[in-house]
């Protein structure tokens, strides 16, 4: 074999995988030079899905930008809401009520559900496991459905407001959880049983994809893919936020950092915020759900249609949009990712100086040279699913 | 400035330490400083008044804490002033939210929404939750007027619109209606409103009871696009604003913004509501040549190669003299001196002039003589500070609306005594404590002024002595004088020697005095000596008297002193130096790297239309001028355009002159163009595009460079603000002004040489047999030039041409309001609709000019001086 390999007349083979791509659920280029089926060296080209996000932003009011950072990371789209507004929220120094602090936390779990589940069904599929996909997009229906009553929107759901949410949870809310919960851990065990111990799925996923805890730390990595390193760190226990402090959760992590722990940690975080989302359900409070001050949100539609003061707030609010002091604020929440992060500058008037995003892919996107390198082609695969790179926040 | 001189008084706003002049109250003082006051009835033009009650602050006086009403409330020595306390506030609240109890849910669809002081308050003291009762009033809108929409229930009554009517514009056509929950405001007996339509009351109204419906795309100001420019229309130079949408004009307001324009934001209806000519169907809409009578539309390129080859042929045969441009007073600085270098450099033709050098080429001589003579025309800005204001021969409310807003204000806050003197008894009215109206025969303007001169000196109202030796021909300025002697005087002007004595006292006192000369004393046929006359007033009154003189000359139009400026006039190059001086035009020579400039040929110009007629002229291109309208003899225009063998017109509209043009070009209006225009005061003020120009028309800048191009030389500069460098060098005086904020252009090199400008005494003519009625004529209130024809909301309040005369005659003849009158002179004839008014003296006819259909400079044709003419009615 030694001798044929040195005899034979070989030179590496230049490879593009996407940007359109059926196994790169997402918009980028891998450029890969492989030597057989080994990937010798690995570009990544990304910026396919680049829409000027941050630019965008600059040129609408602060509240206008909420369907911008939905499209940011569209499969856990009120997250990016949370986070965006809790740093406007920051800006302005204001606190908004217990009750809505309840619901964003219930919303906010629901979407990292959802995320999860997008996430390992796309992986499953990917890997040729169809059943499992399926079983999962039928519990993510069933959370969307669930979204859905809450603000009418499924994917792209603009629920929450700055200092405050849209509206108030729909009217059995919580019967509607309860009834649900029994058909997704009955979806869950399914999908479990189905991969969880699957030889295929753990030949493919087991000991590929790898990363040390102290090289993920080093490329910037948060969320899962840090977790499955064995590094304990969530902003919702290192930095709490909302209600977090007030509800008990754990934080699952990995022991070795490759692909199946990463599927790992996402299934006991499916686990863990289903125990989250039973304790605000339990522990909301009642009472408004948006600030007092109508200068700081957006009125509701029937205070504007009979209060004057109301009204000038809301017109004030829409065409000059609300004024944050002069001055600039970072907060970082955990998204379904990984760290989410808001960076706003304001000077004073109604629209954004400035909006930068930390996307949590992006960083781990990058790493992927590294994770792949010297790896098999076919390892590409579940490496990319598990990293979990969205196009729409990667490259805003 | 006035003479008057304010103590600085020394206070705090908020700990931080501040100064005012003594006088100036508190919310002013914390606006200048930088501080927000929540008010809803204040304006600095107008007098303090205290409706609103919601900036009301915090002051220690003396160690004594008070809350006063910030609009009301003088700032004192040591005084502690605190804007925003919570009892303030509390307060003010309160105030604002019973305003918002009955103020309808209109901020959606309101015109004001977005500039609207109601929601800025609201907004400022975070008003929320109401606590009162909500009664909404829900009253139809009054859309009795063609302009101006009353919507009451947004009347948050206060009072700014009825002073602004009363104290600004001094018309009072607004007041209080009702009492109570009830009060708003209205017109007399609720009649539909006959004002000036200044609208001013629009702009001063703080929430949207007061609407502009002059144009049909209405909305949220908070939706468009502003765009500060210059309005076209008189030379006043008012700033507008105008807001846009979509590449649309959809109305014109005035910005009230401290700095902005020399105007603070007053308008008169023509700059507010006459923007109806810039989007409009009777546009010129492509070039167009004259084919038998018939215009056929033509490309640009054929259009522009046509005149190059005709300009060129013409030469070639019959020498560059033969070829002559008409200049425009409308058009910019930019595209004037474009102009005049394409027929200087291009053409080598000095034949250029402009409609006002053509009529009273003294107008010029009379500006470098007040140089000479160091009297300064001080910015109109300061107008309002003037301690004395001669209004000469004008008809303020409709020569300079926005001029007459100055002299009112001054009137209230500086006490500015006012001098009116003019033939009509013209309505005037101001809150100053001295008004003197000289109302006297018409013609005799330079009897009047003379008589004055002769007071001062034969009272020794002024310091004789100081004069004499101050200017050389002092005694023979007297010897000149004494042919106005009171009686002739008297005689000439019909005014007392007694009440031109008490104005000779008014003005020889210690002040600040300005002289604004109307456009009138130009068609008198003595507009040189009235001028001068007034110039050696001015003289007498500088040298001899204490305080300075302001004189402001007469120009009509946006631009007629910067046409003159850019040299488009057969006497001066640009910066007026000499035609005849070889030092100037080696200069000019080099500034447009051309070897030599020969422009030594026969002065065609001076007499552009008798030769055009007499076939000297065989080219003749008028940009945007409209002479068979305005030129003060028709006659000889027609003769003279049907005469020329090529005639190219500029313009907007198909005018009475683009009738009988060989080609026409389509051109931009102010709207669509850049550059800057001259006002009467010599401001430079910019012009600013704030639409595309409209379909195939072309902006006057680009047809002269395209115009050159096809010549073979091109200019160099090609945008306006390139232009604007080169004119920094041709006419130094422009440095200073340049780049266009508002500054005055001040003559730089100017040698002083005083001297009194002497002129023989005339008589006055004495009538005609059986004319024994006089002409005077001058722009209608609502239009100016003949574009406002074209604007629609002009139309509607002047629509049309009326010709006054006094009860007395109208008894004699039994004549009636409406009548058809005839107005016969030797010349010509027309008939006009008669309007009897007690302001036009007796044996006075009044036509308004530049109205197409009413030809009221066939009747003068030339005539200088007094048109006599006879009247009867028709039928």
């Amino acid at each position: 074999m030694t001798d044929l390999k040195e005899n034979l007349h070989t030179e590496h083979m230049l490879l593009n995988m996407g940007p359109s791509h059926p196994a790169t659920h997402g918009t980028v280029k891998f450029l890969l030079t492989l030597d057989g089926e080994s990937v010798v060296n690995m570009d990544i080209d990304i910026g396919y899905l680049h829409r000027g996000f941050e630019k965008m932003c600059e040129s609408v009011t602060w509240t206008n930008v909420f369907p911008y950072t939905d499209r940011l990371n569209y499969c856990s789209a009120i997250m990016n809401n949370i986070g965006y507004a809790l740093a406007v929220e920051k800006l302005c120094g204001i606190e908004t009520t217990e009750r809505c602090k309840y619901i964003r936390v219930v919303t906010n779990e629901l979407s990292r559900i959802s995320d999860h589940y997008t996430n390992i069904a796309a992986a499953a599929l990917e890997l040729g496991a169809l059943t499992a996909f399926i079983y999962f997009v039928e519990a993510r229906e069933i959370v969307w459905d669930l979204l859905e009553k809450v603000c009418g929107a499924r994917l792209t759901s603009n629920y929450i407001r700055i200092g405050g949410l849209m509206c108030d949870l729909p009217p059995g809310f919580d019967e509607d959880l309860k009834a649900v919960y029994p058909k997704l851990d009955y979806l869950f065990d399914d999908v479990d049983k189905l991969l969880t111990k699957n030889r295929i799925f753990l030949d493919r996923m087991r000991d590929t994809g790898g990363i040390s805890a102290e090289s993920a730390i080093n490329w910037g990595f948060t969320g899962p893919c840090l977790r499955a390193c064995g590094v304990d760190y969530d902003v919702r226990k290192a930095h709490p936020y909302l209600v977090y402090d007030k509800i008990d959760f754990d934080i699952p992590i990995g022991t070795v950092g490759d692909n199946f722990d990463r599927y790992l940690v996402r299934m006991e975080e499916i686990k863990q915020s289903l125990k989250i989302i039973k304790q605000a359900m339990k522990d909301m409070p009642d009472g408004p759900i948006n600030v007092n001050n109508p200068y700081m949100r957006v009125p509701s539609k029937e205070d504007v249609y009979s209060k004057m003061e109301e009204m000038i707030a809301h017109f004030k609010m829409v065409i000059d949009g609300l004024k944050p002091p002069v001055g600039e604020v970072y907060f970082p929440t955990e998204a379904a990712n990984g760290e989410l992060g808001f960076y706003l500058v304001s000077d004073g008037t109604g629209k954004p100086y400035k909006c930068r995003v930390r996307p949590p892919c992006f960083t781990m996107t990058a790493s992927m040279q590294e994770i792949c390198k010297g790896g098999m082609l076919a390892d590409i695969i579940p490496t990319f699913d598990m990293i979990n790179m969205i196009g729409g926040e990667c490259d805003r | 400035m006035s003479v008057t001189v304010r103590e600085t008084i020394n206070f705090t706003i908020d700990g931080k330490p501040a100064t005012a002049p003594e006088g100036t109250i508190i919310l002013e003082a914390a606006q200048e400083h930088g501080f927000e006051v929540t008010n809803l009835c204040y304006n600095k033009k107008l007098k303090p008044f205290a409706a609103c009650r919601t900036c009301m602050v915090e002051v220690v006086e003396n160690g004594k804490k008070e809350l006063v009403y910030s609009c009301t409330h003088p700032v004192s020595e040591g005084m502690e002033i605190t804007i925003h306390t919570e009892e303030t506030d509390r307060y003010n609240r309160a105030n604002i939210e019973m305003l918002l109890v009955e103020h309808p849910l209109d901020c959606p669809i309101c015109d004001k929404s977005g500039v609207c002081p109601l929601q800025d308050n609201t907004e400022l003291l975070e008003l929320q939750k109401p606590r009162f009762e909500i009664q909404r009033r829900n009253e139809p809108s009054i859309k009795s007027n063609p302009l101006i929409e009353f919507y009451l229930n947004r009347c948050i009554v206060c009072g700014l619109c009825v002073r602004a009517c009363d104290e600004i514009q001094g018309v009072q056509a607004l007041d209080f209606h009702q009492r109570g929950m009830k009060a708003a405001i209205g017109t007399a007996n609720d009649e539909p409103l006959d004002c000036e339509f200044c609208g001013q009351c629009i702009t001063v109204c703080p929430t949207g009871a007061l609407m502009d419906m002059s144009s049909e795309a209405r909305g949220l100001a908070a939706l468009f696009t502003n765009t500060n420019t210059t309005c076209s229309y008189c030379s006043w130079g008012c700033t507008v604003q105008l807001e846009t949408k979509k590449g649309n004009l959809v109305r014109i307001t005035g910005d009230e913004t401290p700095g902005v324009g020399i105007n603070e934001g007053n308008l008169c209806a023509k700059g507010r509501f006459g923007h109806g000519i810039v989007h409009n169907d009777q546009r010129i809409q492509s070039p167009l040549v004259n084919q038998g009578g018939d215009f056929k539309e033509i490309s640009w390129e054929e259009a522009i190669d046509m005149i190059a080859q005709r300009a060129q042929t013409t030469i070639n045969r019959s020498g560059s003299e033969s070829v002559a441009g008409l200049a425009s007073e409308k058009l910019t600085n930019e595209e004037n001196y474009l102009f005049q270098k394409l027929f200087r450099k291009n053409y080598g033709s000095n034949q250029i002039n402009n409609l006002q050098n053509l009529q009273a080429p003294y107008v010029n001589d009379f500006l470098l003589n007040c140089f000479e003579n160091g009297i300064e025309s001080k910015p109109v800005t300061e107008l309002d500070q003037a301690d004395v204001v001669l209004i000469f021969n004008s008809d303020l409310p409709s020569e300079y609306p926005v001029g007459g807003n100055s002299i009112r204000k001054g009137a209230i806050f500086t006490g500015t005594r006012v001098i009116f003197a003019n033939p009509r008894n013209m309505r005037f009215d101001h809150e100053g404590r001295i008004d003197i109206r000289l109302i006297y025969n018409q013609d005799a303007d330079y009897m009047l002024a003379n008589r004055l001169c002769r007071i001062l000196i034969d009272e020794n109202l002024v310091d004789t002595a100081k004069v004499q030796e101050q200017i050389p021909n002092f005694n023979d300025f007297v010897a000149s004088l004494a042919p106005y002697t009171a009686d002739a005087t008297k005689k000439a002007t019909g005014l007392t020697n007694d009440l031109l004595k008490r104005t000779a006292v008014q003005l020889a006192e210690k002040a600040d005095r300005a002289i604004l000369i109307g456009n009138d004393v130009l068609d008198t046929g003595k507009g040189r000596e009235t001028l001068s006359a007034l110039l050696n007033l001015s003289i007498l009154l500088n040298s001899g008297g204490e305080g300075s003189v302001s004189i402001y000359p007469p120009r009509e139009h946006c631009n007629s002193q910067g046409v003159n400026d850019m040299g488009a006039t057969p006497q001066f190059l640009p910066g007026y130096r000499p035609v005849g001086d070889a030092a100037s035009i080696k200069a000019m020579a080099d500034l447009w790297g051309a070897d030599s400039l020969n422009l030594s040929g026969e002065n065609l110009s001076d007499e552009l239309f008798e030769n055009c007629a007499n076939g000297k002229i065989k080219f003749l291109h008028i940009a945007g001028e409209d002479p068979v309208t305005s030129y003060k003899s028709r006659a000889i225009v027609e003769q003279a355009l049907d005469t020329v063998p090529f005639l190219v017109v500029q313009d907007i509209y198909m005018s009475e002159t683009a009738k009988k043009a060989d080609l026409i070009l389509p051109t931009a209006t102010f709207a669509e163009k850049e550059g800057t225009v001259t006002n009467v005061t010599r401001h430079v003020q910019k012009v600013v595009p704030a639409v595309p120009v409209q379909g195939k028309s072309k902006s006057d800048l680009e047809i002269f460079h395209n115009l050159a191009q096809a010549l073979g030389e091109p200019f160099k500069s090609t945008s306006a603000l390139d232009v604007q460098e080169e004119i920094k060098q041709a006419v130094p005086a422009y440095n200073d002004a340049l780049p266009a904020v508002h500054n005055q252009w001040k003559p730089v090199g100017v040698d002083s040489k005083p001297a009194f400008q002497i002129c023989e005494y005339k008589e006055i003519k004495g009538s005609k047999r059986d004319y024994s009625m006089k002409l005077l004529t001058n722009n209608h209130m609502f239009h100016i030039g003949s574009y406002t024809h074209y604007s629609k909301a002009l139309k509607d309040i002047g629509p049309d041409c009326r010709a006054e005369i006094n009860p007395k005659d109208a008894k004699k003849l039994q004549l009636e309001n409406g009548d058809s009158l005839i107005v016969e002179s030797v010349q010509a004839k027309l008939t006009a609709p008669l309007n009897i008014n007690p302001a036009v003296p007796a044996g006075t006819v009044y036509i308004p000019k530049n109205w197409p259909e009413v030809p009221v400079n066939a009747l003068r044709n030339g005539e200088d001086g007094a048109v006599h003419v006879k009247i009867s009615k028709a039928g």
